[in-house]
């Protein structure tokens, strides 16, 4: 239908919306071309893959516990859900503006407020879960003698397993979209930045390039994702 | 008596104003089958928790062989009123999860959990989650749970309540057989009255809350007992002239 509409029928002006056949002659072109953005494909691919990746994994890190602690003790719960109460509504990029006074246009900032949009999702899915753990299990549990950890590691946890996914699998689209939006703001590379400049340049077939390899990219983490579930399931 | 296994003594709990056990006792000897009757919400759950140290009682004290009770010991055996399998295993590792919180190594737990699923004929499904199993194969692999941790005494509260009534004789089956092979004591909680005369050697009749011993009655109808036969049809309408009032 796009071919359709654009090559064959010039239903749009090839300026507005390019055709699928010189989108895709760029694409392999910006493989090794730096035109109109200052980097190649794989160079702002790979860019956003790492600030992504670093976000990712310092939310993961600091999210899951978090969010597990909350779920399972009522102390923690009384002092951090306020606050996250707090920090909830207010979105990933509402954090720019301040990380860049603190730490300028460059990588950490960038790292930061894909570290809060991956920390958010995991605290919410991970304390959910755990909260919905079953009482009579847990009873079970301690029937046999298990102690608050036990419980914690051998039910809780297992019966959350799939509502932690879930918070992995939001967080990782959220943290991608997320940088894809900084980058637009305040980047010298990125996919972000790519698909900014190139607005600007009026190369509308470099944003759709860039707008298809954030798709694919991030059904590929989805995909990921899914696969791991699958093996810790089994295990 | 001399041949108290299970001693309860002055066991009291309340919530907050509601007396459910006050000044509460019952003696059960080693290899007793008791089954306790009384009507819904006198408190036959909240007893058993406080047995097994999930609540705790107010006052009184519970001897076990005359040691104080504790969970971290393997000789108590409990199935509750509630679906307890984990949804997540298949029959045989939820059968092993009691030993797996005991600490009993990974190859070891599944040979007993193996046995016990064997001893109760769920070979045949040892690899199905609880979702794809039957109400009353759910309930023996809850059965093979507790036996994996070899329990000199098991406490259930009406496990079998929700089974349909087929299924049930053969569940009852299973757990007299169990019950002659190991010498295992049951303290067996039931709104079943013609159930509580074919299982027990002894039947104790409660009040409503605060609960009492209203009667305690010795079944000696031998066994294999027969629910057609008219000593067991007598004791049966016994017991249920008892429960009447409630
Ligand atoms: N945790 C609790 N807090 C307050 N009341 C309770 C609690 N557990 C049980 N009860 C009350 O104690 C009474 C006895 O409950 P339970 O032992 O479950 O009865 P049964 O098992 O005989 O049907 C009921 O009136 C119930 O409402
Ligand atoms: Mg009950």
């Amino acid at each position: 239908m796009w071919h359709l509409a654009t090559d064959v029928w010039h239903l749009t002006s090839p300026k507005l919306l390019p055709g699928p056949v010189k989108v895709f002659e760029d694409f392999i072109a910006k493989f090794s071309s730096k035109r109109s953005d200052g980097a190649t494909l794989p160079d702002h691919t790979w860019s956003s893959l790492v600030l992504v990746l670093k976000g990712y994994f310092f939310g993961v890190l600091v999210g899951m516990p978090l969010g597990i602690m909350m779920g399972w003790s009522k102390w923690v719960r009384r002092f951090i859900r306020p606050l996250f109460d707090l920090l909830r509504p207010i979105p990933p990029v509402g954090w720019l503006p301040v990380v860049l006074i603190l730490f300028g246009i460059g990588q950490e900032g960038k790292v930061f407020i894909i570290f809060f949009a991956t920390l958010m999702p995991c605290v919410l899915n991970a304390y959910s879960g755990i909260t919905q753990t079953g009482e009579s299990l847990l009873t079970l549990a301690q029937s046999f003698g298990a102690g608050r950890v036990k419980q914690l590691f051998f039910v809780a946890i297992p019966s959350a397993l799939p509502q932690l996914f879930t918070g992995l699998r939001t967080a990782l689209s959220t943290s991608w979209a997320t940088l894809v939006a900084a980058e637009m703001l305040a980047a010298q590379k990125g996919l972000g930045h790519m698909i900014q400049i190139n607005r600007m340049n009026s190369n509308p077939s470099y944003i759709i390039v860039a707008m298809l390899v954030i798709g694919v990219t991030g059904a590929l983490f989805s995909l990921v994702l899914g696969l791991a579930e699958k093996l810790l399931r089994r295990s | 008596m001399d041949d108290t296994y299970l001693s309860i003594n002055g066991l009291s709990k309340r919530f907050g104003s509601l007396s459910v056990i006050e000044d509460f006792s019952l003696q059960i000897a080693q290899s007793e089958f008791v089954c306790v009757v009384g009507p819904t919400g006198c408190g036959k759950t909240t007893l058993l928790r406080c047995l097994m140290g999930l609540a705790k009682a107010d006052a009184g004290t519970i001897l076990l062989n005359g040691q104080p009770l504790s969970l971290k010991e393997s000789c108590v055996g409990y199935i509750s009123q509630e679906d307890t399998l984990m949804p997540w295993l298949n029959a045989l590792d939820n059968a092993a999860f009691g030993i797996k919180i005991r600490g009993t190594p990974r190859s070891e737990r599944r040979q007993i959990a193996g046995k016990a699923l064997d001893k109760l004929g769920l070979s045949d499904i040892a690899s199905r989650f609880p979702r794809e199993m039957s109400a009353s194969q759910q309930k023996q692999v809850t059965l093979a749970r507790a036996l994996c941790a070899e329990p000199e005494i098991l406490l259930m509260d009406e496990p079998y309540s929700q089974i349909d009534s087929t299924s049930r004789r053969g569940l009852w089956e299973d757990l007299l057989r169990l019950k002659a092979q190991t010498g295992v004591t049951v303290l067996f909680i039931t709104h079943n009255v013609e159930e509580a005369v074919y299982l027990a050697d002894r039947i104790v009749v409660l009040s409503d809350k605060p609960i009492v011993i209203k009667q305690d009655i010795r079944v000696t109808l031998p066994f294999p007992r027969d629910i057609a036969d008219s000593a067991f049809i007598e004791l049966r309408e016994r017991v249920t002239e008892e429960i009447k009032w409630w």
